[in-house]
C-alpha cells in the first residue's frame, strides 16, 4: 500500500506489468475529481450565486403625490426590499424626484451613470451635480457636463390612489437602466 | 538551572530538528555590500507582521455585520482603553506596508536584481504587491462609512462596466444586487481569511525563493547577468566575500525597521485613527467620497480619462498592469544590472513614478469636483464687493447663486473646476460672456434656459466687473463696445437669448 | 530602569485616557451657530458677515428692527429670487432647530447694541409719485436721475435689470439701514437727517414703479 502510493506520486511512471497500480492511482484520481466537483457546487454555489440569481425591481411607495410638488425636485428614501435584517443603514436608498406639471414625474437614481457616487441636486442652478469626478446633469436628468457617458438612471413611475410608486431596489448601473 | 533549560533545548532540538533548520536560514551567507538599500524588504515584512498582530487584536472587537460595524468602531474609538490607538496603528501601519512595497519594488527594479536566476522570485513580488493593495483596499471597506459605501459604488460601477457578464459579475462582488450586508461579510471574509492567507503563503515562497538564489549584489557596471555562468560566479563571490545575514546585514534591516516601526507608532498616536466618517447612510448624499491615499491615483485618472475609451481601459488596464509587471524579468533576464546602463528601464521607472505621484496629488485636490458648498460658503472677494454698482452686485449674487462658484474661483477662492475668473472682464468681451452663460460649452452647462434675462445681463455685468484692478474691459477693437444698458435685454448670441420684455 | 519603567507606565496611563481629539461623529456633532454661518451663508452675506455681495449680518441697527421671527422666517423660506430657503421643508439644509440656533447666534453676537430704527423692519409701500420727490432729493446724487440722464457716483438702482432681481423688502431694507459696511448712507443720512417712515415706504414704492412688468422669461 505505502510502496504503491510512492510508486505513483512519484511521477505517475509506472512502467509495465504495473498496471493495477496504475489502475488504482487513475481510480483514486478519478474519485476525488468526482468527490471535489460535488463539493465545491454547495461550497462554491454560495459564493456565485448572486451571479445567477434573477433579482428585480419593485415598486414601491415613496410617498403622496402631493409630497412632491411641480417645479421642485426632491429627495424620496424608501427601504430596499427583501433587505435583510444585519444591512442596516445599507438598507435604505434614495432618489430623486422631479414633480412637473399634471401630476407628471420624473424619477432618477442618485447613482451618477459615472461610476456611481450620489449626485446632489441644486435647486436655484436646476442642476445635478456629482462630487466625485464632477459630472453634472440637467434638471430633466441629460448630461450636461463632465465625465458621465450618459444622463442619470430614471425608474419608472406610477400614480396608485394618489401615491407615488416606482420600480426599483436594484443597485442602478450602465447596464440596466435603473 | 542553566543545565535543566540546556536539557530541554537539546531534547527539543533532537526531537524537532527546529535550531537546525533555522540556523542556516539566519546565517545564509550574503553579499557584503547589501547594504541600506536591501532594508525595504524586511520593513515591509515587518509591517505586515505587525499588521497581523493589530488585525487579529481588532477582529476580536470588530463587529462585521453591516448593521454593528459603525457603532462598533465608534465603540473601539472611544470606549475600548486604547483601542483607538489599536485602529491607529493598524490604519498607519498598513499605509506604511504599502510603501514599504511599492519602495522595495523600486529598488529590485532599480538594480535589475529580478533578472536570472531571480524571476519567479520577482513575480511572486508583483503578486504581493497586489495582494497588498487588495488588502488596503479591502480594509478601507471595513471602516463601513460613507467612503466604504460609495468606494464599492465605484468598484461596483467599473465592474458592471464588464460586456456582458458585468450585472453578474457585479451581483457576485455585492453578494446580491446592492451594497449591504451580505457585501460587507465578503468582502471581510477577504480582508481577514483570505487574503492575509494568500499574502503569508505567498511570503513564505518569496522568501524560500530568497534563500534559494541568494540576495543580489550590488550591480556594478560592466558586471553582466549571464544565466550560463551567473550561480557558479555568485556562489564563490558570496563564498569569499559574504557576510552571515544574521547578524550582519540584519542588524541594518533591524535599525531601520525600529525606526520606520517607532515612526509609524508616533504617527499613529499623533494623527489617531482613519475615519470613520461617516454614517454608510445611502440616503444621504452630501457625501464627499474619497478613496485612501494608495488609490488616489487611480480616482484621478478615473476623473481624466476621454470618456470614449474610458470602458475600454477601465477594463484593460487591470490585467495589462499586471501581465506587465510580472512580465518585467521575462522581457529582460539577462545582461547589464547597473542602472548606469539601463537608461531606457529607468525612464520607464521615473515617468511611471512621476505620473503616480502627480495623479495622487490631483487626487488629493481633486481640481474637476465641484465643491458642493461653495456657493454658500466662500465670498464674493472684498476687493469686487467695494466697487460694484446695484446691478453687479446682483449679478455676484447670482453667480453665488446659481452655484457658478462651485465650480468657478474668483481671485483663487472656489471650486477648480472652471477657471478662475476674478480677471474675466479683461479676457472675454460682453457677447462672448453672455454666449458663454447661455451657451456653456468647455465642459459648462448651459444657463440659457435656468437664468432670466435680468440675471444674464446682471451676471454678465458683474463678470465684465472682474478685472485686476487699473485693466479696461476686453473688446472687439471696432466693435460695438456693448454693455449693461438698462431695459435691454442681454441680446448677443445667434442662440436664442430670452426675449424680455422691455 | 526603575524611573524609566516608572515614566512608561504613567506615558501608558496618559495614552489609555487619550482619546484623539479630532474625531466627532459626523452624525451626531451639533455645529456651532458661526459654524453654519460660514457654510451656509458667509458665501453671499461676507465672510465676518459684513462686506460680502448681499447685505450685511453684522449690523446691529439692522438686527435690532428686524424680531426673531422675521429673521427666521427669512432665512427659512428664503427672500426674492436670490436669498435660498434654508429649511428642509423648502429642500434646503437647515433643520428648523439649526436654523433658531443660527439666528439666536447672530442675533447675541452681532446685534447687541442695537437701536432699532424706529420703522417696522416690513411695511407696505407708500405712493410712487410721493416717492419720485424724495428720491430727487435724498438718492439722485449716488444713484442718478431716474431718467438716466445724470449718472450717480454709486451706480443706479432705477435699472430695470437691477429691480427685476431684487426683491421688494430688499429695497425697503436698502433705504431704512443703507450699507454700513459700504459706508452706503440710503437711510437719509447724508442729507442730515434719517428718512420718515412715510418717505421711507414712498422711495421704495418709487423703486418698484419703475420695474418692469416681469415678462414669462422672468420666472
Ligand atoms: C446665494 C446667496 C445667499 C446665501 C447663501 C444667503 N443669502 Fe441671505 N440673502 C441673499 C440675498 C440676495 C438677499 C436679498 C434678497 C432679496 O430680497 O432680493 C438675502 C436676504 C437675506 C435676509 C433679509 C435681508 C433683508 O432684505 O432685510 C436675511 C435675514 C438673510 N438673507 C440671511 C441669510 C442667512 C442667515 C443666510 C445663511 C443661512 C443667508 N442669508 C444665506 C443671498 C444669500
Ligand atoms: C451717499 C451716497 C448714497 C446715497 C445718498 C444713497 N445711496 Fe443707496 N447706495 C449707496 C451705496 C454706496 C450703495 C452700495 C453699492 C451697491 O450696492 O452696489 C447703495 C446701495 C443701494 C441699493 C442697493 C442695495 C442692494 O444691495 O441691493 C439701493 C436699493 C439703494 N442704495 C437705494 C437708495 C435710495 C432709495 C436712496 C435714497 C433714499 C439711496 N440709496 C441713497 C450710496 C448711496
Amino acid at each position: 500500500m505505502n510502496e504503491g502510493c510512492q510508486g505513483c506520486g512519484c511521477g505517475g511512471g509506472a512502467g509495465g506489468g504495473e498496471s493495477r497500480r496504475s489502475v488504482m492511482f487513475k481510480l483514486g484520481a478519478g474519485l476525488m475529481a468526482v468527490g471535489g466537483a460535488v463539493a465545491s457546487v454547495p461550497i462554491f454555489g454560495a459564493l456565485v450565486a448572486p451571479g445567477f440569481r434573477r433579482y428585480g425591481n419593485t415598486w414601491l411607495d415613496i410617498g403622496a403625490v402631493g409630497d412632491y410638488p411641480a417645479g421642485e425636485t426632491r429627495l424620496a428614501k424608501f427601504a430596499i426590499p427583501g433587505a435583510s435584517p444585519n444591512d442596516g443603514e445599507t438598507a435604505t436608498a434614495a432618489a430623486w424626484v422631479r414633480g412637473m406639471e399634471g401630476d407628471k414625474f420624473q424619477v432618477f437614481a442618485v447613482n451618477c451613470a459615472h461610476l456611481g457616487c450620489p449626485v446632489k441636486w441644486f435647486q436655484q442652478s436646476r442642476l445635478f451635480m456629482c462630487p466625485c469626478h464632477g459630472g453634472v446633469y440637467y434638471e430633466d436628468g441629460s448630461r450636461a457636463s463632465g465625465p458621465p457617458p450618459r444622463g442619470l438612471f430614471e425608474y419608472e413611475w406610477k400614480v396608485e390612489n394618489g401615491r407615488l410608486l416606482i420600480d426599483a431596489g436594484l443597485l442602478p448601473g450602465l447596464q440596466e437602466t435603473a | 538551572m542553566l543545565r535543566g533549560l540546556r536539557a530541554i533545548l537539546g531534547w527539543t532540538e533532537d526531537r524537532s530538528g527546529a535550531i537546525g533548520f533555522v540556523a542556516p536560514i539566519l546565517t545564509h551567507r550574503v553579499p557584503r555590500n547589501a547594504k541600506w538599500w536591501y532594508v525595504f524588504g524586511s520593513a515591509t515584512l515587518m509591517f505586515f507582521s505587525i499588521q497581523l498582530v493589530s488585525g487579529v487584536l481588532l477582529a476580536t472587537l470588530y463587529a462585521p455585520s453591516a448593521a454593528d460595524a459603525y457603532q462598533s468602531l465608534v465603540y473601539i474609538d472611544t470606549q475600548v482603553p486604547m483601542g483607538w490607538m489599536l485602529r491607529a496603528i493598524h490604519g498607519w501601519s498598513s499605509n506604511a506596508m504599502v510603501i514599504m512595497v511599492v519602495v522595495h519594488m523600486l529598488q529590485v527594479f532599480l538594480h535589475g536584481a529580478f533578472k536570472f536566476p531571480r524571476e519567479l522570485t520577482w513575480m511572486v513580488g508583483v503578486l504581493l504587491l497586489f495582494c497588498t493593495l487588495a488588502l488596503a483596499f479591502t480594509g478601507q471597506i471595513m471602516r463601513w462609512d460613507q467612503d466604504a459605501y460609495w468606494g464599492l459604488g465605484i468598484g461596483a460601477s467599473i465592474v458592471d462596466r464588464v460586456p456582458v457578464i458585468g450585472n453578474q459579475l457585479r451581483n457576485i462582488m455585492l453578494g446580491g444586487p446592492y451594497i449591504g450586508g451580505a457585501t460587507l461579510s465578503r468582502f471581510f471574509a477577504l480582508h481577514v481569511f483570505v487574503l492575509p492567507g494568500l499574502t503569508i503563503a505567498l511570503v513564505g515562497l518569496h522568501i524560500a525563493l530568497i534563500l534559494k538564489n541568494g540576495v543580489s549584489e550590488m550591480p556594478k557596471p560592466g558586471e553582466v547577468v549571464d544565466p550560463a555562468t551567473y550561480r557558479r560566479d555568485y556562489e564563490s563571490r558570496t563564498h569569499r566575500t559574504g557576510v552571515p545575514f544574521w547578524p550582519d546585514a540584519a542588524q541594518r534591516d533591524m535599525i531601520f525597521c525600529g525606526l520606520a516601526l517607532i515612526m509609524v507608532v508616533g504617527l499613529a498616536a499623533f494623527y489617531g485613527p482613519f475615519g470613520p466618517n461617516g454614517n454608510p447612510d445611502p440616503t444621504v448624499i452630501d457625501a464627499n467620497p474619497r478613496p485612501d491615499s494608495a488609490f488616489l491615483w487611480i480616482f484621478a485618472a478615473l476623473a481624466l480619462l476621454p470618456a470614449q475609451v474610458e470602458t475600454f481601459l477601465l477594463l484593460a488596464a487591470p490585467p495589462v498592469i499586471v501581465l506587465g509587471l510580472l512580465a518585467v524579468p521575462l522581457i529582460s533576464n539577462r545582461g547589464e544590472r547597473a542602472p548606469t546602463r539601463r537608461p531606457v528601464s529607468v525612464l520607464v521607472m521615473l515617468v511611471i513614478c512621476t505620473a503616480l505621484a502627480a495623479l495622487t496629488w490631483l487626487g488629493v485636490t481633486s481640481p474637476w469636483s465641484p465643491v458642493m458648498d461653495a456657493w454658500t460658503s466662500v465670498p464674493t472677494p472684498v476687493r469686487l464687493v467695494e466697487r460694484l454698482t446695484p446691478l453687479q452686485m446682483q449679478g455676484a449674487l447670482v453667480m453665488q447663486n446659481q452655484q457658478c462658484r462651485n465650480c468657478h474661483a474668483l481671485d483663487g477662492t472656489g471650486g477648480q473646476r472652471g477657471p478662475d475668473l476674478g480677471d474675466v472682464g479683461s479676457r472675454l468681451s460682453w457677447d462672448q460672456l453672455v454666449r458663454q452663460v447661455q451657451q456653456g460649452g468647455g465642459n459648462m452647462p448651459a444657463y440659457g434656459k435656468t437664468l432670466s434675462a435680468a440675471e444674464t445681463v446682471a451676471v454678465v455685468a458683474f463678470l465684465q466687473a472682474c478685472r485686476t484692478d487699473g485693466q479696461p474691459p476686453s473688446s472687439i477693437p471696432g466693435a460695438l463696445q456693448r454693455s449693461a444698458s438698462p431695459d435691454l435685454p442681454p441680446v448677443a448670441s445667434p442662440v436664442a437669448a430670452p426675449a424680455a420684455a422691455p | 530602569m526603575k524611573r524609566l519603567l516608572a515614566t512608561l507606565a504613567t506615558l501608558f496611563a496618559a495614552a489609555c485616557d487619550r482619546v484623539p481629539l479630532e474625531q466627532p461623529m459626523p452624525s451626531q456633532a451639533v455645529v456651532s451657530w458661526d459654524g453654519l454661518y460660514l457654510t451656509h451663508c458667509a458665501g453671499c452675506h461676507g465672510a465676518d458677515g459684513s462686506l460680502g455681495a448681499a447685505r450685511p449680518m453684522r449690523d446691529p441697527a439692522y438686527l435690532a428692527t428686524l424680531s426673531r421671527d422675521e429673521l427666521i422666517r427669512v432665512i427659512g423660506r428664503g427672500q426674492g429670487r436670490l436669498m435660498p430657503a434654508f429649511d428642509q421643508s423648502a429642500g434646503g439644509p437647515l433643520t428648523a432647530e439649526e436654523i433658531a440656533r443660527l439666528a439666536d447666534g447672530m442675533r447675541q453676537a452681532w446685534g447687541a447694541g442695537g437701536v432699532p430704527v424706529g420703522m417696522p423692519w416690513s411695511g407696505s409701500a407708500g405712493a410712487a409719485e410721493a416717492g419720485a420727490s424724495v428720491y430727487a432729493a435724498h438718492c439722485q446724487a449716488c444713484h442718478g436721475a431716474a431718467d438716466g440722464r445724470a449718472p450717480g457716483t454709486h451706480g443706479s438702482v432705477t435699472d430695470a435689470n437691477y429691480l427685476r432681481l431684487a426683491s421688494d423688502q430688499a429695497l425697503r431694507s436698502a433705504v431704512l439701514f443703507g450699507r454700513a459696511d459700504l459706508g452706503a448712507g440710503c437711510d437719509g443720512r447724508p442729507n442730515g437727517r434719517r428718512l420718515q417712515s412715510q418717505e421711507v415706504a414712498d422711495v421704495v414704492a418709487f423703486l418698484i414703479s419703475r420695474r418692469p412688468a416681469t415678462g414669462r422669461s422672468d420666472r
